[in-house]
């Protein structure tokens, strides 16, 4: 439905007589503000003869790069792909901890006439393990702006990784993403995506944790070096070809384990550069380093581990008819059936992970509270035969408050351990080697070159957030 | 903590755990370096890194580099910050690239006088103001002018920097990238109350043309990723006193520019860390192909006279790579592709 005048707006400039009048006034309005701009023109001309000569220092438009076009990196290369990666969603189900879903928004911007035959369909995402699931990509959006096209498009993607989860609940993985092509145009294409510029940023829900388990710290995004040991054989086939023995004179040369001569170094490198196009080994890579996000669930099984552990820790304070005896038996069993019914919490695998490690530590302290019980009901006896004998004692609380202290020193020494542990495997990963081992491109045929994104830079960017003056008292 | 694939590994579902770890503890053995740097040379630096590996590789066999060489990582932090990193933990990094006013003189030892490292000068990054296409009247502008407009309470307006321009007030926008406090007190100008703030240089050139009277200050090659993505914003000319007519700003007229507005691009590097030859193979190369490489990303190169001699200086630097049997090959390799004229 459309606005609605109101009746009296109606009455007053429903008149034709009116209606001429105004667009009169209009007309004549507009000429005395055309006249008046061209005169504040003629001012402004004035004005800048009149005030002292100045230098002006002009700022190039257009930086220009002479051996751009040779190298193919030029800004302005009609090949050149941007991409960014919204990610809406990360996580993953401790019934399958190995598998990360992975959902957001993936973006390309091209030059169209680079690229006539690009059909974004042949595009899909990947991982490392074939064990990965791609569903397709949703909701696809394209548009042309100018000579450039712009499609973004949903996806979900499941990424299997093999990853030890011994840290759990501190655990930190790297997931990686693969940006893949089924089509050569499509493989030309991809080796085109800007790495430099390539943009990967967190959805406002993301970054606030929801949609995730994980805390995301680092993103990388990574290419690799087209310079790589594999050559087109002319019967068709793909090989890869190795060079043994480096040396001045040449190298030499194999293919397929055969010798195939003695080529220069020069001429090695140059089969490298020229059989490596059309190779498909030029994925462009994302990874993200995530930290699990403790959950708060886990205070369920820590608040009864202490507990238990008080408990008994008591038992040293009963005198000789208590059921102190009990205490240690029952604070087993109770740990026990604690054990059992945390394995909702705990990642579905075959090995020991460190909140296991949580429950064996109860379970070494009880068994010492235990044998600790035991020597002092022996004590009690022992002390009860000295009584008979009317011989001089020292109060028995000292002996318990001893033990009391001794216990508690080995409680703190094991939570003190468990502590370096925890901190020790909340580390951040170590610089290059953990941030760039598996996260580099096929990195046993050849360099390549990794960007490392900080946590603040994968924070929403979209718009400008307005900061207000502070407000004076 | 952290798993590795190898290639054969992606295409192989079924590998157990063990494996995995064998194929991720063999690819500790390959030789990963990593570089720091501010977030706005990073472009510059992956950009040639790239290319220094393709120069490189074209001189020796690929499998050497592979042997020697496998991945190089980028790793962003603030320049104010990120040199003091830098100094603490040498030994992680071949260098670093940061961005300093060339009229600091801390810049020459920012690790404390005895530190032994070298800073090259690679160009010139100056700051630059922006406006939206939308803007129709700013053509250049007067720092101090500029200075005096924003010591008003309540905001700088538009006409207090040229009497024929709107009265309207001037929305700054910054980009958290950038320590706009900082460059803002370099200037002596009062940092606005009431700015807006982007996450990152991209997002605030994108933003840029919401209001004709926005107004930005960055360094010049940071706009360069928006404007190909379609940003409609152009930069300010700057007033300077004396001289008659408009210089573009070059090489030659970068002393034209205020000094203050402009900054140094360095590349540290610490000659007692075993690694510190892949950094100084960068500045060679970065030096070498100056006009270039500068130009491609927005940066102002080295006069001529600067980077002949700053070449000069680098090249008798790698000399020493030539008959060493310990230094790295990529090292090697590019001191050899210097020596045979390339």
């Amino acid at each position: 439905m459309g606005p609605q005048s109101h009746p009296a707006v109606k009455q007053v400039f429903g008149s034709r007589r009116i209606r001429s009048f105004l667009a009169l006034s209009l007309l004549v309005l507009f000429m005395i503000f055309g006249a008046m701009t061209v005169a504040a023109a003629q001012v402004g001309v004035r004005g800048h003869v009149q005030v002292p000569e100045h230098k002006e220092v002009l700022i190039s438009e257009e930086p220009s790069a002479p051996e751009c076009e040779r190298l193919g990196t030029c800004l302005s290369n009609e090949k050149r792909v941007f991409a960014s990666l919204q990610v809406e969603g990360l996580s993953s189900n401790l019934s399958a901890p190995n598998t990360y879903t992975i959902s957001g928004w993936f973006s390309l911007n091209w030059q169209a006439d680079a690229y006539p035959d690009m059909r974004t369909s042949d595009l899909s995402l990947g991982c490392r393990s074939s064990g990965c699931h791609f569903s397709g990509w949703k909701n696809s959006w394209i548009d042309q702006h100018g000579d450039r096209t712009f499609w973004r498009a949903w996806f979900e993607l499941e990424a299997q990784e093999a990853d030890s989860l011994f840290s759990y609940p501190y655990d930190q993985h790297w997931v990686k993403i693969l940006v893949q092509s089924s089509e050569s145009e499509g493989n030309l294409f991809i080796d085109n995506i800007d790495i430099n510029s390539f943009h990967v940023e967190l959805t406002p829900s993301l970054a606030q944790g929801m949609n995730t388990n994980f805390v995301i710290n680092y993103a990388t995004v990574g290419n690799q070096v087209r310079v790589f040991s594999s050559v087109n054989i002319p019967n068709g086939g793909m090989n890869r070809m190795k060079y043994d023995n480096p040396d001045r004179s040449g190298v030499d040369r194999v293919v397929g384990g055969q010798s195939a001569g003695r080529v220069s170094p020069q001429q090695a490198s140059a089969d490298a550069m020229v059989t490596s196009e059309g190779m498909n080994h030029n994925e462009t890579s994302v990874s993200f380093h995530l930290v699990r996000r403790t959950p708060a669930a886990l205070l369920m099984i820590i608040i009864p581990m202490i507990v238990i552990i008080l408990s008994t820790f008591m038992a040293y304070h009963w005198r000789e008819s208590s059921p102190a005896s009990r205490f240690g038996s029952s604070g087993l069993l109770t740990t026990v059936s604690l054990f059992y019914s945390s394995r909702v919490f705990r990642p579905d695998v075959d090995n020991l992970v460190f909140s296991d490690l949580w429950f064996i530590a109860v379970f070494v302290l009880l068994t010492i509270n235990n044998l600790l019980l035991l020597w002092l009901f022996r004590f009690y006896k022992h002390r009860s035969e000295v009584k008979r004998a009317n011989l001089p004692l020292p109060p028995a609380w000292r002996i318990e408050n001893r033990l009391s202290w001794i216990t508690a020193a080995i409680i703190g020494a094991v939570l003190l351990l468990l502590y370096i542990a925890s901190l020790n495997l909340l580390k951040t990963p170590s610089i290059p080697i953990e941030f760039l081992a598996g996260n580099s491109n096929h990195d046993d045929v050849g360099a390549s070159i990794v960007k490392v994104i900080e946590q603040h830079e994968l924070l929403p960017s979209g718009g400008l957030i307005d900061i207000p003056s502070r407000q004076r008292p | 903590m952290n798993p590795y694939f190898s290639k054969d590994s992606g295409s192989n579902s079924g590998i157990n755990m063990r494996q995995v770890q064998e194929s991720y503890g063999q690819s500790l053995a390959n030789n990963y370096r990593a570089i720091l740097g501010s977030s706005s040379t990073r472009e510059m630096a992956i950009r040639n890194l790239t290319r220094l590996l393709m120069v490189v590789s074209s001189g020796i066999a690929p499998d050497t580099l592979q042997q020697h060489f496998t991945s190089f990582g980028y790793f962003t932090r603030p320049s104010k910050t990120g040199i003091q990193e830098y100094c603490r933990s040498r030994d992680k990094f071949v260098g670093s690239i940061f961005v300093f006013p060339v009229t600091n003189p801390s810049n020459e030892s920012p690790c404390g006088a005895n530190s032994r490292l070298t800073a090259v000068l690679i160009g010139y990054s100056p700051r630059v103001f922006f406006v939206p296409r939308s803007n129709r009247f700013a053509e250049s502008i007067s720092v101090s002018a500029l200075v005096r407009a924003m010591q008003k309470s309540g905001g700088a307006l538009w006409s207090d920097l040229n009497k024929n321009w709107p009265k309207r007030r001037i929305r700054w926008v910054f980009s958290s990238q950038e320590d706009f406090v900082s460059e803002f007190k370099l200037l002596a100008i009062k940092p606005p109350a009431h700015f807006q703030l982007a996450a990152s240089y991209d997002s605030a050139f994108m933003n840029l043309s919401n209001h004709p009277d926005n107004l930005l200050i960055a360094a010049i090659n940071t706009g360069l990723n928006a404007k190909l993505q379609g940003a409609l914003f152009r930069a300010l000319s700057i007033e300077s006193s004396g001289g008659s007519r408009p210089v573009s700003l070059s090489a030659d007229t970068i002393q034209s520019y205020p000094p203050r507005l402009v900054k140094g691009v360095y590349i540290y590097y610490d000659k007692n860390q075993p690694q510190y030859c892949i950094a100084a193979s960068l500045a060679a190369y970065l030096v070498k192909n100056n006009k270039s490489v500068m130009a491609e990303d927005g940066l102002i190169p080295l006069p001529s006279g600067q980077q002949a001699a700053t070449m000069n200086a680098l090249r008798k630097e790698f000399e020493m790579f030539n008959g060493d049997q310990n230094a790295l090959p990529l090292c090697k390799a590019y001191s050899e592709f210097l020596k045979t004229g390339g």
